[in-house]
């Protein structure tokens, strides 16, 4: 150390030398080499790494387009789409700041009704950023966690927006509007799923820099906006007061004649294919389409009682049926409705005239078809006698139907089945329509030259071949048009948001099959079946005051029979109105009358009274008025405060027959009250000195009179009376149906509306 | 002066007299220190303490463990705090003659290992690892120290061997026993970027000093296979060298941070983003105020800003070893070069890591990167270095 210090101490030769290699490779080597390696990340590998961290950083949010609305013709909104939101928590937010898990699983699970293990056990994922706690939440709601998350200063509860569809008629419609699913899209049934890409829009985004946490950066600006593109609104062609009244008879007849297997309705516009209304009975509610209703899981849960599976396959079974549109999705076998088919060909053919003063015989049960085992018969094994060309229609009669076709031919026959599509489908724009069973070509044509005509036969008064009942509805929309096929269709345009017409549906002819001539022949006798009192057997359907044509039928679900070892019927009546120029063609099909009906199964006494009810309230909705004077109920007019001489004026050329009580001059009340719409000739009773009286009483039994019984019945119980139904008159026209139940309380001098029905039809 | 190195024996011989005969003057008269050297440590210094701002900004404000209560300026505070106290040690250090350093040199040693024994007993443990002694209000690693303490000591043993500095008994064997006592010492921790940083200026030391070119030839295969033991077996450690070969493959094990690192400085380009305008301190790099904050610097400097502050460095280093050639002393001129290596093998490794040139390990960036007590003892070795250039004697013109 001694010698250390005192002796010369400047570094040697060797020490410079090599403080100098140390500066070298320290001061200069080593930094060219972070050069080259900076090089190298900052300028070679530049683009590339900057995408990837922009990758990172960038957030885009899906900013929603809204789903279009569904709109009604009349302007009524059937399916729209509304702002809701989204509530999430955080897993990493709760446990880096170490908020209290309890607590906010409670506090959601009591605002939201969601539960508190599903909450407390998403909150274990800790590296997550996002769980679900509940999406679509309303308004009212989502106030709730935003004061919930302000009172508790949580920092990993969070809301976002988000949409959901509405559909604010409910079960209306539902079939035609189908449903949305959980991504908003349309998932394949009613307009949602056939005009999806126009409902949808084209969703927005927002990009943004975002911390790693997801957090927009703080003084960063980078911002990059795609506006979204809202969806196109649909215009239906469909009116929500026909589809109303549509539905609205179709339960009154499954509740009358106990349905045991639904039943439908197709009203379309025959001149331009609109579909105005289309009604099935198993309908759903599109607002929550994969829940089914408790009265029907209350139902088959009393099915199978102890059979959870079973009951679990049948409600899953049930809820998908109930999305299906019979009208679309069904086949079946359209009855003597077809016979309209068979008398248009052979009118087009010339092989029948209307007032040729051709006649027809029918012997019951004795005709014998080539190929065919046992004799055809009429329906009931009846024998119509001498039938002149109409009357064959008015009374359904098969035989005569036969030998019409024969006379048309099998190859004719064939050639106008194709023309009249039943080998293609209507084209109507809704998702899943079916195609019926028919004969191909070749087993028609083989069967025709072995001269087994059994096909021919049966396919003359429509058995054996399957058709929808939308490809009904065309066909029959033919013979009411001039003899155009026209293609149906339930949306009448797309718009855009800006007004902008984007689709528009007008009419598409695809051929014309039968001349207007014979267009015109077939109305007659469509009228005829309806408005002749004694004959039609479409006779329930009439309106009074309106022109209207039908035409029943009655087949069986040879299908459902094969399930339930059971005579499965399925009546329809198919109408066309105003006859002199339709506007409407209706067809009403019921399935299955089960043990509590107590009418004669047929199109006639079932389908076409429930026409008629669905015609009297959709006629006058068109803007038609009844023709005078086959007015049946009548609106009583307003005398209070007049002199009993003037309300007696009044009242009397009105139609109504008067009754004064008390002394005086003035009337100070009447019974019924003014507006009530009675039957023509009720007794109106006017009050000089005192107010009506107001006590009540029982409703009368009336169910089974004839008409004058039940009205003496009910005016003795101090009830009024308005008629529906048949206008028939006659022994077998009976009360089916009464608006208040017997024994039912009411006050004095209410209206009791009957339903009449003539029970006279044979079957068919 | 550099001259001087290149002129016959007898011209050496006379200078040195010379010199003798001025000692006791220059002694008592102690010249200026250098400026150069000053300046340059105090701009890169104000470069770091600004990038610490910028860096740390994010993270200030989003901190989870409320250290910083949210508050942006937080680090930047302290930061600036320690570094106006840093220099004003640095002044006081560099103050000091040089002799006075030779002196506490073998009691700096002994402290170092001492307090070294002492982190496993009393230390705090921050990421799994126990590198910290409290002080109450802030924590030092102790290996801050014995890094400073080694040069010292080494260059104190280098000038007392002297010529026997070519024996193995004296070149090498005394100078492996105290690295291989302290990076033994690191490796209980475990510090191996410590480790690696003792063992560098260790070696430095001996070469400077004048060992054997033929024992680092056989060291560094030591070293080597230690090194691979070392790696195979210390879990943290191999899986840091799977994601330095290839961070992508896996981005969210080990591969996260250097990939965040190669994504910030790879967004830089040519120009950088522009201070301030960092987006990979959002939360993606870990440690961005630390040990990678060079990263930063670079995305928001870009390559010309970065290779500024690198050249920085580098003229910084030069200046450094250029105090050591012109030494008055042998163990002036030891130091000087072993505090000089000391910063560049310091810069050397961050910059490396941070670009994964290197293996990641938790080294910090001289000047830049947040840490207090790191700061003042890097500080006080610039004034250990500016205390050399002190005694510089004045040129004689003529």
């Amino acid at each position: 150390m001694k010698t250390g210090r005192s002796g010369p101490q400047g570094p040697n030769k060797q020490m410079l030398t090599r403080t100098l290699i140390l500066m070298g490779v320290c001061g200069i080597f080593s930094f060219l080499v972070l050069a080259v390696q900076l090089f190298n990340i900052q300028i070679l590998q530049h683009e590339e790494l900057e995408q990837r961290a922009i990758r990172q950083q960038l957030r885009a949010i899906t900013v929603s387009a809204g789903r279009g609305t569904i709109f009604d013709s009349t302007g009524t909104i059937l399916g729209m789409s509304a702002g809701v939101e989204n509530v999430f928590i955080s897993p990493n937010s709760i446990h880096v700041h170490g908020e209290d898990r309890e607590l906010i699983a409670t506090g959601l699970s009591e605002i939201l009704g969601v539960d508190q293990d599903m909450i407390l056990s998403r909150m274990e994922n800790t590296a997550s950023f996002y769980q679900t706690v509940k999406n679509r939440v309303e308004r009212e709601e989502a106030d709730l966690v935003r004061e919930f998350i302000v009172e508790h200063e949580l920092r990993s509860v969070h809301l976002e927006p988000a949409t959901r569809r509405y559909y604010p008629r409910g079960r209306t419609a539902s079939h035609i509007l189908g449903f949305v699913g959980a991504e908003g899209t349309g998932m394949g049934y009613g307009v949602e799923g056939s005009y999806d890409r126009y409902l949808t829009g084209v969703n927005g985004r927002i990009v943004r820099l975002k911390n790693a946490r997801g957090i927009d950066m703080l003084l960063a600006s980078y911002e990059d906006y795609h506006t979204a593109q809202p969806g196109h609104d649909i215009h239906l062609t469909i009116d929500v007061n026909i589809q109303q009244i549509l539905e609205k008879y179709l339960r009154q007849a499954e509740r009358d004649f106990d349905l045991r297997a639904g039943g439908f309705a197709l009203a379309m516009n025959p001149q331009t294919g609109a579909i105005l209304g289309m009604a099935s009975i198993n309908d759903y509610n599109p607002n929550s389409h994969g829940v089914l209703d408790d009265e029907t899981r209350e139902r088959l849960r009393a099915v199978y009682p102890d059979d959870d599976e079973a009951f679990h396959a049948a409600v899953n079974r049930t809820l998908m049926e109930s999305w299906l549109n019979k009208n679309i999705h069904y086949t079946y076998e359209p009855g003597s409705t077809f016979k309209l088919i068979t008398l248009a060909i052979a009118l087009e053919e010339g092989i029948a005239c209307l007032h040729d003063g051709r006649h027809f015989y029918c012997a019951g049960n004795t005709m014998a078809v080539p190929g065919r085992v046992d004799p055809l018969r009429c329906a009931g094994g009846v024998a119509h006698g001498s039938l002149n060309l109409t009357q064959v229609m008015q009374r359904s009669c098969n035989i005569a139907t036969v030998e019409l076709a024969m006379e048309i031919g099998p190859e004719v026959f064939f050639e106008y089945l194709q023309a009249f599509g039943l080998f293609e489908t209507t084209g109507v724009d809704l998702p899943g329509e079916a195609l019926g069973q028919v004969w191909s070509e070749e087993n028609w044509n083989r069967a025709a030259a072995n001269r087994d005509l059994t096909s021919l036969a049966a396919a003359s008064f429509g058995q054996t071949f399957t058709l929808t009942p939308i490809r009904l509805v065309t066909a029959i929309a033919a013979l009411s048009n001039g003899g155009y096929i026209v293609e149906p269709h339930v949306v009448e345009r797309v718009m855009a948001e800006d007004g902008t017409v984007i689709r528009e549906n007008r009419t598409t002819v695809r051929r014309q099959v039968i001349s207007r001539e014979t267009s015109q022949a077939v109305l007659e006798v469509m009228e005829r079946s309806v408005d002749d009192p004694a004959l039609g057997t479409g006779r329930n359907a009439a309106v009074p005051g309106f022109r209207i044509g039908g035409k029943t039928g009655t087949s069986t679900d040879t299908v459902l029979e094969a399930r339930t070892g059971e005579k499965e019927y399925i009546v329809s009546f198919v109408s066309a109105a105003p006859i002199d120029d339709p506007e409407i063609v209706l067809l009403v099909s019921l399935q299955s009358p089960g043990p509590r009906n107590t009418v004669t199964v047929a199109g006639g006494t079932m389908a076409a009274p429930t026409v008629g009810r669905m015609l009297t309230a959709i006629l006058p909705y068109l803007n038609h008025t009844p023709a005078e004077p086959a007015r049946v109920n009548i609106q009583v007019p307003h005398v209070q405060q007049r002199s009993v001489e003037d309300a007696r004026n009044v009242l009397q050329t009105e139609g109504f027959e008067v009754l004064v009580r008390g002394e005086g001059t003035q009337v100070i009340d009447q019974m019924p009250s003014s507006g009530a719409m009675v039957v023509a000739g009720t007794q109106v009773i006017l009050f000089l000195e005192e107010n009506r009286p107001e006590d009540e009483v029982a409703v009368p039994d009336v169910v089974g009179m004839g008409f004058e019984a039940a009205r003496a019945a009910l005016e003795a119980a101090g009830l009024y009376v308005r008629r529906s139904g048949t206008i028939a008159q006659g022994e077998q026209v009976r009360v089916y149906s009464q608006s208040r139940a017997p024994a039912e309380v009411v006050r004095r001098g209410a209206v009791i509306e009957i339903f009449l029905i003539d029970t006279s039809l044979e079957g068919q | 002066m550099i001259s001087d190195a290149k002129r016959p024996r007898q011209a050496v011989q006379s200078n040195s007299e010379t010199r003798l005969r001025d000692e006791p003057r220059t002694n008592t008269r102690r010249m200026p220190m250098d400026l150069p050297f000053f300046l340059l440590v105090l701009l890169l210094l104000s470069i770091g303490v600004i990038m610490v701002l910028s860096a740390s900004f994010a993270s200030a404000y989003y901190d989870v463990t409320r250290v910083t209560g949210g508050n942006p300026t937080y680090y930047f505070f302290r930061q600036s705090v320690f570094a106006v106290s840093g220099v004003l040690l640095m002044l006081v250090v560099s103050r000091f003659p040089t002799s006075f350093f030779r002196h506490i040199s073998f009691w700096g040693l002994l402290i170092s290992v001492g307090l070294l024994v002492l982190v496993p007993i009393i230390g705090v443990e921050v990421n799994q690892a126990q590198r910290w002694i409290s002080l109450g209000f802030t924590n030092f690693q102790p290996s801050e120290i014995a890094k400073i303490a080694i040069v010292l000591a080494f260059a104190n043993m280098i000038c007392t061997y002297k010529d026997k500095m070519k024996t193995f008994r004296y070149g090498v064997l005394p100078f492996v026993i105290v690295m291989t006592a302290i990076v033994a010492l690191l490796m209980l921790q475990p510090h191996i970027s410590a480790a690696v940083i003792i063992l560098g200026v260790g070696v430095a030391m001996m070469f400077l000093g004048g060992t054997q070119l033929g024992w680092f030839v056989g060291g560094f295969g030591v070293v080597a296979a230690l090194g691979f033991v070392v790696v195979n077996h210390f879990g943290h450690a191999s899986a840091r060298i799977a994601s330095w070969q290839a961070p992508f493959d896996n981005p969210l094990t080990g591969g996260w941070q250097i990939i965040q690192s190669l994504y910030a400085i790879g967004s830089g380009g040519v120009l950088g983003l522009g201070l301030g305008q960092s987006r990979q301190k959002y939360l993606y790099l870990p440690e961005e105020h630390n040990d990678y904050i060079f990263a930063i610097v670079a995305e928001e400097l870009g390559f010309v800003g970065v290779m500024l502050i690198l050249s920085l460095f580098a003229v910084l280093i030069v200046r450094g070893y250029w105090i050591s050639l012109h030494a008055k002393t042998k163990f002036a001129s030891l130091v000087a070069a072993g505090m000089t290596s000391l910063l560049a093998i310091q810069t050397f490794l961050n910059v490396g890591v941070v670009t994964n040139l290197l293996p990641a390990t938790g080294i910090s960036l001289p000047f830049f990167s947040y840490g207090g007590t790191a700061l003042w003892f890097q500080l006080i070795a610039m004034g250990v270095i500016l205390s050399v250039s002190r005694e510089i004697p004045a040129k004689r013109e003529g």
